[in-house]
């Protein structure tokens, strides 16, 4: 389209009406996209993420282990590992989907991955659609999942040091506090 | 038609081109989501091992790390990996011995044919199977060449060498078997009783099926 034709459909108010038109598309979809990729959407979620890793409840899960956090407004993540020879480690980790059905969807293909490590089952104290499982053994490892709206909440803790009871009991107590705290 | 009608229709207009371009980003982006199940969590290999055959590599072993790739329903391939040191060694955090344990998804892909898209899936077995002849031949700058061995899994690869500190004596598996890939690595006395091993490799395979 050539710089004259431009012109005739701007003095047209038909024309302009069109430009009106495409430029909301435009600007609708950049809202859209900066709006997720920077965290401010979808609305009513926290605006930025945090684990409280360094809360007393749970650095005592991981004695003197050595902390790594990490804050945003999509996600966060923290992790302690306990040096050797008592290894334990503990693993929590937060995600902002882009919609509340999507964190769901992905929510459930996680605890339907799961099943991959043992028997499945509901822990108290987290909603319906929460899942916990526990790999026993010489490390027993437990990995809780949780959803709120659009945030999806691992928590992960195995220490060798506790039986597998022990062990799953505190991840979703864990888990339990991560939630309250957002 | 005045100015206000004109301004007011090119408000309109915007509006509407705001909701629609809005909403298209939206659905596009809320859609994305993969329909197709996930490949199921893999477990520690620590918690697979044989107790007596782990007795018979390295007595009184501990966990000393554990560290694992993907996350369940995000990831194609999932893997864990532990090492394992005798209890009271002067330098815990030095692994004698290193297991590693991945599980490989099916995979949908697109083909373009000649008549319109095809949707080849390819098992989790024939991943696993392809990624343990890549990892064959990628092998040469590692501690040995691996070489074809039998009895472990449905294929299996072994070799002896020396340990990245040109002292120790190292001893390297990897096996497949169905969907899973197993790499165990024994270094000094862990590394002297190779059949027991390969067992090793072997009791993993069987326990994480």
């Amino acid at each position: 389209m050539s710089s004259g034709s431009l012109r005739e459909l701007s003095a047209n108010p038909i024309g302009l009406a069109v430009y009106g038109l495409f430029g909301g598309c435009i600007v609708g979809t950049l809202t859209v996209l900066i709006g997720q990729i920077t965290g401010l959407l979808p609305l009513g979620e926290p605006r930025t993420l945090r684990v409280p890793c360094r809360d007393a409840s749970l650095t005592a899960l991981v004695p003197g282990g050595e902390v790594w956090n990490r804050t945003g407004h999509t996600g966060a993540e923290c992790e302690m590992r306990a040096r050797p020879p008592r290894h334990a480690h503990l693993e929590i980790k937060i995600k902002k989907a882009w919609t509340a059905g999507m964190a769901r969807d992905d929510h459930l293909r996680g605890c339907g991955s799961l099943n991959g490590l043992g028997a499945v089952g509901r822990p108290p104290g987290l909603g319906d659609e929460a899942c916990v499982v526990t790999d026993r053994g010489m490390l027993p490892e437990t990995t809780v999942l949780v959803r709120r709206g659009a945030l999806r909440i691992t928590v992960r803790y195995g220490s060798a040091a506790k039986t597998a009871a022990a062990v799953e009991s505190e991840a979703v107590a864990a888990a339990r506090h991560v939630t309250a705290s957002l | 038609m005045d100015r206000y009608a004109q301004a007011a229709a090119v408000a309109a207009a915007a509006v509407v081109g705001l909701a629609f371009g809005g909403g298209v980003a939206w659905q596009m982006n809320s859609n994305s989501s993969e329909g197709d199940d996930p490949v199921r969590g893999v477990r520690t290999p620590c918690n697979l091992v044989p107790a007596e055959t782990l007795g018979e590599v390295l007595p009184g072993a501990v966990v000393v790390s554990v560290s694992g790739d993907g996350e369940p329903g995000e990831a194609w391939s999932l893997s864990k990996e532990c090492g394992l040191a005798p209890k009271g060694e002067d330098n815990p955090s030095e692994a004698l011995l290193t297991l590693r344990l991945t599980r490989y998804g099916d995979d949908k892909e697109d083909v373009d044919g000649g008549k319109g898209e095809k949707i080849v899936v390819r098992w989790g077995e024939d991943r696993a199977a392809d990624e343990f002849t890549a990892e064959l031949s990628r092998d040469s700058d590692s501690i040995c060449r691996l070489q074809p061995v039998t009895g472990i899994g449905r294929q299996a690869a072994a070799c002896a060498g020396t340990y990245y500190d040109d002292v120790s004596p190292a001893y390297r598996v990897m096996a497949q078997r169905g969907d899973l890939v197993v790499q165990v690595l024994a270094v000094a006395r862990a590394a002297a009783n190779r059949e027991a091993v390969g067992r090793l490799a072997a009791g993993v395979l069987e326990a994480g099926r």
